[in-house]
């Protein structure tokens, strides 16, 4: 049997040269050095990350040489220059993986590596397949040839079909950037230029906004036009997720921290909104925005949302307001 | 041989390999010996329960040439060729990926030859809800009737999307999420066979993280296990588990209890820079919360209160709270699932649990800002419970002081370890209450009170409704103390839109504005026995109670965690 063939011992390079480093991940890559490579691994977490390490991680698995991924042996070479004939990839065409992408792929590894070595496969997003799509790949995934490998990867593990989940190795990826606290961007989003990122022009009517609303000086359904006027040319769940994010901003400075905030350079607006109400309050809003921000998902009027939102938060802040409350 | 996962390795083989699932086994197992096995058999049931493997186990018993008893031999080469899946006659179908009529059209014909080289063809249709309706449909006239030598095992985890009429056609066996217990015992299993040393503690918290599935079970156990290092420790469970240690979960009630919402944010913000997923960390904090719970009703005598700081954390938790954050984050669990900022989600959740911003169950807006700073001194008075001889007010801060030590179960005090949560706040604030209490608009309302009523039915039937089970028991001039027997209609009078139309009537009819308050007729004859000798009786005079009330919130808790795990110790009185 071929040596890169499974349960082979060979060296890996050291968990440092990695791009993302875990506890987990060290010891999954003791367990390839040991030649124990689990059959199917689904990594968790933001689309752009996962994509980082997946890539590094076929080429790990690829690789001929040593310490793998070398760089310099034939695997390695044809590996860079995309055309690897023993890795096969699968990523969303339109909004997910589709069920013809998966029956390709089943065609495919009915026949065995071109390099004597191991199949590696990739299926992006999981948790978006069709169920359809997703149930096709559980017997692939269950009881494959020895020495094919299955790397998936997913956002949420919660929206993973479970009989997927249950046949594979788990490993989260922690997020990339600065604010590793942060919740992942929405999807479509991630993939933009870093400097100049996408809500940076929502941020500021957001603000503005919000001061409106804790003075209360305005009518929920006035508030609801500003607020949807405001995301003329943004998609209206961007601008609750930007105001979702500056409450928990003021949430945060309300509760006397610094540390973790956002949009840091609004201090003097940061200050004076947080002073005007308090934690529970914050929470609470924020906790309306989320829920609004699911429904935008569930073909509701956008207006009506919006009004909907105004009403529950003034209702929220209605201690902020005294006796002058809005109507 | 090449390495294989030990969820494939530890496949079972035969029966008595499978775990759990007695009532499949056994039954099927009889059939076997009485040479009765049926031509179609669903097997249901989530994921990691055994239905391939128990479908293969009985392709193999049902071809075996040397069958022992019920089970296959695994040695002849009926069961080898099955086990390595190259017989021709037992084929396992991926109803998943051939979904479709022409797949099933090509099955229907091959089912009519005769099997090659064992005694029985069997077709495994492995999830076979993906059928499509035009499948099931051409799949049916052949289920039913099918040529003597053929077997049909159809294996799914959602039965509910299978045609009646399939359904109607088969044997049906539904496989059951398997038991921790049963879970641990097969890891002990693999761990001794795999040369393993572990933690107890390890292999519990992965059965438990399992949820029943045994493929779950030993796929984790297999990342969890440090090859080299040679043992399983608990830590290592966690971290592969993605879960948080207990340590920091008590920490993190800690700081919540004591309002220090600066820590919780810190250490929350560690852990989701350390990867955590949110909803790992709630199901974790539930957990902890759940435990805290048990230690604070057995008053320390609960296994988990020996576990460190266990017993500390319980003693400054609240029981309302308790319940309060139980329910509150178990609907964050749910919502979770929804929302895409579920770290977000997780956040404010946790922040509006501090326990001067959650508001008592019944008391008003008012008593929220003196109930926070409260709140250590209320848990000690419900824990030293000393409120059944001495007035309220009073009580708090000396029970503060008394040590925990001091209190023995019947020594004249109370000190029952299941008390009514929340139950001196009520107390303080019905206390305050009755200082400034008014018989003459007590007695005015009561005059009024049928009037009231109709007023209230005019407006809206359902409040009135839940009204006429009140009774005005208590008034300032500006409060109203309602009293009620059962909980549902208290809960459903203090709801906001019920309890402003009583308001408003109240308004109308009174001449000012009354605030309304609902309690229960329980709580309300509590606080009548502890001002008894304080001070003069209050309005009607009440019988006292020789059995105590049926307190529904012991007789939830006895239902939650059973009845062996309460105590219940009467109030001597």
């Amino acid at each position: 049997m071929n040596t890169s063939e499974a349960g082979a011992t060979r060296r890996v390079a050291p968990l440092s040269e990695w791009p993302i480093q875990t506890d987990l991940l060290g010891r999954l890559r003791e367990d390839i050095a040991s030649g124990r490579v689990p059959h199917a691994m689904l990594f968790v977490g933001e689309a752009s990350q996962n994509r980082r390490f997946v890539n590094f991680l076929s080429q790990l698995l690829l690789c001929t040489g040593e310490p793998a991924p070398c760089g310099r042996c034939a695997a390695c070479a044809q590996f860079e220059s995309g055309n690897h004939p023993d890795l096969y990839v699968l990523d969303r065409e339109g909004t997910a993986v589709k069920t013809g992408q998966v029956e390709a792929l089943q065609e495919r590894l009915k026949l065995r590596a071109h390099a004597g070595g191991r199949v590696v496969y990739v299926v992006h997003g999981v948790d978006e397949m069709t169920p359809v799509a997703a149930n096709r790949l559980l017997k692939t995934l269950e009881e494959p040839w020895p020495s094919v490998i299955a790397l998936l990867t997913a956002g949420s593990v919660r929206r993973v079909l479970p009989t997927v989940r249950s046949r594979c190795f788990l490993f989260p990826l922690p997020q990339a950037g600065s604010a590793p606290w942060d919740d992942a961007m929405p999807e479509e989003r991630g993939a933009e230029p870093e400097g100049d990122p996408w809500f940076a022009s929502l941020i500021e009517p957001v603000i503005q906004w919000t001061e409106i609303l804790l003075k209360g000086a305005e009518p929920a359904v006035i508030l609801a036009d500003r607020l949807v006027r405001a995301a003329e040319d943004a998609e209206f769940s961007d601008v609750l997720y930007v105001l979702a994010m500056w409450l928990r901003d003021l949430m945060h400075t309300s509760a006397g921290d610094s540390r973790h905030i956002r949009f840091g350079e609004y201090r003097a607006q940061l200050k004076e909104q947080s002073s005007m109400t308090n934690v529970a309050e914050l929470a609470k809003a924020v906790a309306v925005v989320l829920e609004t921000r699911v429904r935008t998902r569930s073909h509701v009027a956008a207006t009506l949302n919006a009004e909907r939102m105004c009403v529950r938060l003034q209702e929220v802040f209605a201690s902020v307001y005294g006796h002058r409350r809005p109507l | 041989m090449p390495y294989q996962a030990l969820y494939r390795a530890w496949r079972p083989q035969t029966f008595a390999d499978l775990v759990g699932q007695p009532h499949v086994k056994q039954t099927l197992m009889n059939a076997i010996l009485r040479g009765q096995v049926a031509h179609a058999y669903l097997f249901c049931g989530p994921r990691g329960t055994g239905k391939t493997s128990a479908a293969k186990v009985l392709a193999k018993a049902v071809n075996c040439t040397h069958r022992q008893g019920a089970e296959p031999c695994n040695e002849c080469e009926a069961c080898r060729s099955i086990t390595t899946g190259a017989s021709v006659d037992v084929e396992e179908i991926d109803a998943a990926s051939n979904r479709g009529v022409e797949e099933i059209r090509l099955l229907r014909d091959k089912v009519q030859y005769a099997p090659a080289s064992v005694s029985r063809k069997v077709y495994i249709v492995d999830e076979v809800h993906m059928l499509t309706t035009e499948a099931f449909n051409a799949l049916l006239k052949t289920l039913e009737e099918p040529p003597g030598h053929t077997l049909f095992i159809l294996a799914t985890t959602e039965p509910h999307k299978i045609p009646g009429t399939i359904v109607s056609r088969c044997q049906r066996f539904d496989f059951r999420r398997i038991e921790p217990e049963q879970i641990l015992e097969r890891l002990r299993t693999v761990c001794a066979d795999q040369g393993w040393t572990y933690e107890e503690e390890a292999l519990w918290k992965i059965a438990e993280a399992a949820d029943g599935g045994l493929r779950d079970a030993l796929g984790l156990l297999e990342q969890a296990a440090a090859f080299g290092s040679g043992r399983l420790t608990a830590e290592e469970a966690a971290q592969v588990l993605g879960g948080v240690r207990s340590s920091a979960l008590l920490e993190l009630v800690n700081r919540l209890v004591a309002e220090d919402l600066l820590a919780v944010i810190e250490l929350l913000m560690d852990w989701y820079r350390a990867g955590k997923d949110a909803s790992r960390i709630v199901h974790e904090l539930l957990q902890v919360l759940r435990d805290l719970f048990i230690v604070k009703l057995s008053d320390g005598r609960s296994e988990w209160a020996n576990r460190p700081g266990y017993r500390e954390t319980a003693d400054r938790c609240d029981k309302a709270w308790l319940l309060r954050a139980i329910q509150a984050l178990g609907e964050t669990y749910v919502h979770l699932r929804f929302v895409d900022q579920p770290r977000l989600a997780l956040e404010t959740a946790l922040l509006s649990l501090a326990p001067s911003l959650t508001g008592a169950g019944t008391a008003p807006a008012q008593s929220a800002g003196p109930a926070g700073g409260m709140s250590g001194a209320a848990a000690g008075a419900t824990r030293v419970a000393s409120t059944a001889n001495a007035p309220a007010t009073p009580a708090a801060p000396a029970a503060a002081a008394t040590p925990p030590a001091s209190v023995k179960p019947g020594a004249g005090s109370s000190g029952g370890p299941v008390r009514r949560p929340g139950a001196s706040r009520k107390m303080e604030v019905l206390t305050a209450l009755s200082q400034q209490a008014s018989a003459a608009v007590l007695e005015q309302v009561q005059g009024h009170w049928e009037a009231l009523l109709r007023r209230v039915r005019e407006r809206r039937i359902q409040t009135h409704a839940w009204l006429i089970n009140g009774e005005p028991v208590l008034a300032t001039p500006d409060v109203l103390v309602l009293a009620f027997t059962s909980r549902i209609h208290r809960d459903a009078v203090m709801k906001r839109e019920e309890r402003g139309v009583i308001e408003a009537v109240l308004a109308e009819e009174m001449g000012t504005a009354m605030q309304v308050l609902a309690l229960l007729r329980a709580d309300w004859e509590s606080f009548q026995q502890t001002l008894a000798p304080a001070s003069a009786p209050q309005g009607t005079q009440e019988e006292p109670n020789a059995t105590a009330p049926a307190d529904d919130l012991v007789a939830s808790v006895v239902r939650l965690f059973g009845a062996d795990r309460v105590e219940i110790i009467e109030d001597k009185e």
